[in-house]
């Protein structure tokens, strides 16, 4: 049996990191010893395999794919300057006081502010107008101050979003399927709030398990570009149709056995769509809210906008709601103001919704930062 | 800094993309094939050196130029694939990202050509990919940036911030550990 020492010394020699006097000592202990020697000629073979490793290159896309995230990112990079005159030392503490004020400052204010559970497909940079407070809605004490003595200038705390809360370790246990299907069945439509750790994985694994069911997943281009962000900050919405309830609990398994979900994904809370989420969410989509109830068949006129799978045809194991109609198609938009023109990927996505068949569910999911 | 690195990095902060993209397609592959040993699959390893050379393209102006660009950039990817693993909380996946669309060339192209050779490389990577994505991820990115890199000491220790002295024995743990699952490896193949 090698003694640590011994071991640490065999280890380091395959390294080729000892001193000359080092060397002697495991040549002497090579000399002396046949288990060195084995163990010394296994080390070396298992460094020669991992040599050997094949060598893995990156497709000739990659260099443009960079190029193209670098164009859409919001600014590009900016030498550091020195700055020319070094401030007195007292400057410190008192941009140092100044920041700790701030960030007092800004504590107390966002404990005012909605937790993202509850800004359901809010619209971050625009305040709510006056008239959608609704007096009674939040905590009676509270709304009466801030309506009778503050109006407009604090926003009463919202209620916490009742919900049933699934850790992503969760996701892959079947004891919560049952309680999904079951609850959600009397259901129309579902919220489902994803807190992850990183934005552009978490839309990325939730658009596959979309598509291996069957959907296709169409990004709206304000959307891409934000994704495209190397820390992407805003929020993402997707919304689906015509989804089943056990088809929902499916793809959520899915996710659970995902691993690259894993470093992504924390957790998940499902809820009901409240009037206000249907208020938001036809927002974003630049529909009238009852068109989200009820599409109008085909109104809107189709854009320029042609996915690539198109063409393939919608199999009835890809669309289980309604074997043998077209393919459903998920909107992934981002989670701010709505500026300018629909986009051709809104329109085409807008064209092809289609009425909520009898048990399937309209699913809005927000993906936001943990 | 390389002379040509330098003058790329330059245009680059002068907001010449094209610059960049050339240093993308000159390090995209040296830093792809680190970071797919160190994250087990390849579309994991795609996103890490993506996020890596955007994450440098943002901190271009920070970049002193005292390193060399590519280490700079190393460290950048390295960092981020080890915590990736991380959270990845070590669970162990089997013939993963072997069987993307990704393309391996053979370390030495000439023994290619022998018959059934493919098949003995693939099956030999399938052991030693799994051998690694048992290590843990310091454990494997010391042994990935000595054995398929040939970095010295100095250098990981640079690359991953720890001291000489904890490159030395993480390696030495690494390099024992991949022969205790290796040997136990070939143990269930002879049963």
């Amino acid at each position: 049996m090698l003694s640590e020492r011994a071991l640490q010394l065999l280890t380091a020699y395959v390294d080729g990191e000892l001193s000359s006097r080092q060397r002697k000592l495991v040549m002497r202990l090579l000399h002396k010893s046949a288990e060195a020697r084995q163990f010394l000629k296994d080390l070396q073979q298992d460094q020669r395999r991992l040599h050997e490793l094949p060598v893995r290159k990156l497709d000739t896309a990659f260099a443009a794919e960079v190029v193209r995230a670098i164009e859409i990112q919001p600014a590009a990079p900016t030498p550091t300057t020195v700055p020319l005159r070094r401030w007195p030392a007292w400057t410190r503490y008192a941009v140092a006081a100044a920041v700790l004020l701030a960030l007092s400052a800004g504590l107390w204010l966002s404990n005012r502010q909605p937790t993202p559970v509850d800004l359901i497909i809010a619209d971050n940079k625009k305040p709510a107008p006056p008239e959608q407070k609704v007096p009674g809605k939040h905590d009676a004490l509270v709304a009466s101050v801030v309506e009778g003595a503050a109006s407009g200038f604090l926003e009463p705390v919202p209620p916490a979003r009742a919900g049933m809360k699934l850790d992503f370790d969760e996701l892959a246990k079947t004891q919560w399927h049952e309680h999904i299907v079951g609850g959600m069945a009397k259901q129309q439509a579902v919220h489902l709030d994803v807190a992850v750790t990183n934005q552009r994985q978490a839309v990325r694994r939730l658009e596959t398990v979309l598509q291996n069911k069957g959907i296709r997943v169409v990004v709206d281009p304000p959307a891409r570009a934000k994704l495209g962000a190397v820390h992407p900050r805003t929020e993402f919405v997707i919304y689906a149709e015509n989804i089943r309830p056990d088809e929902l609990a499916a793809m959520l398994y899915e996710l659970g056995t995902d691993e690259r979900a894993r470093t992504s994904i924390e957790a998940l809370t499902l809820s009901a769509v409240t009037e206000d989420d249907r208020k938001q969410l036809s927002g974003l989509l630049g529909i009238k809210a009852e068109e989200l109830r009820d599409p109008p068949v085909q109104q809107q006129p189709l854009g320029t906008f042609i996915p690539k799978k198109d063409k393939a045809p919608a199999t009835a194991q890809a669309n289980p709601v309604r074997a043998g109609a077209e393919a459903r198609v998920a909107m992934v938009l981002a989670n701010a103001s709505r500026t300018g023109a629909l986009s051709s990927e809104l329109k085409y996505f807008l064209h092809q919704r289609r009425q909520l068949q009898p048990g399937a569910l309209q699913v809005i999911v927000i993906v936001h930062q943990a | 800094m390389n002379g040509d690195d330098h003058r790329l990095v330059t245009a680059s902060l002068a907001g010449d993309t094209r610059a960049f993209e050339a240093l993308v397609i000159r390090y995209q592959d040296r830093l792809f094939n680190t970071v797919f040993r160190l994250v087990d699959n390849a579309e994991d390893a795609r996103d890490v050196v993506q996020e890596a050379f955007l994450s440098a393209y943002q901190s271009l102006g920070s970049f002193k130029g005292d390193s060399l660009f590519f280490t700079w950039l190393y460290r950048i990817a390295i960092n981020s694939a080890i915590s990736m693993k991380r959270k990845q909380r070590a669970v162990v996946r089997l013939a993963s990202g072997l069987e993307s669309g990704t393309l391996a060339e053979p370390a030495d192209p000439s023994e290619s050509t022998r018959p059934g050779r493919a098949l003995e490389m693939a099956e030999e990577e399938r052991r030693v990919h799994e051998a690694l994505a048992r290590l843990s991820a310091e454990h494997r990115a010391v042994l990935v940036l000595k054995d398929m890199e040939g970095r010295k000491y100095e250098e990981i220790a640079e690359l991953l911030d720890v001291p000489i002295g904890t490159v030395r024995s993480r390696l030495h743990r690494a390099r024992l550990d991949l022969r205790d699952i290796l040997l136990q490896a070939e143990k269930d193949v002879e049963q």
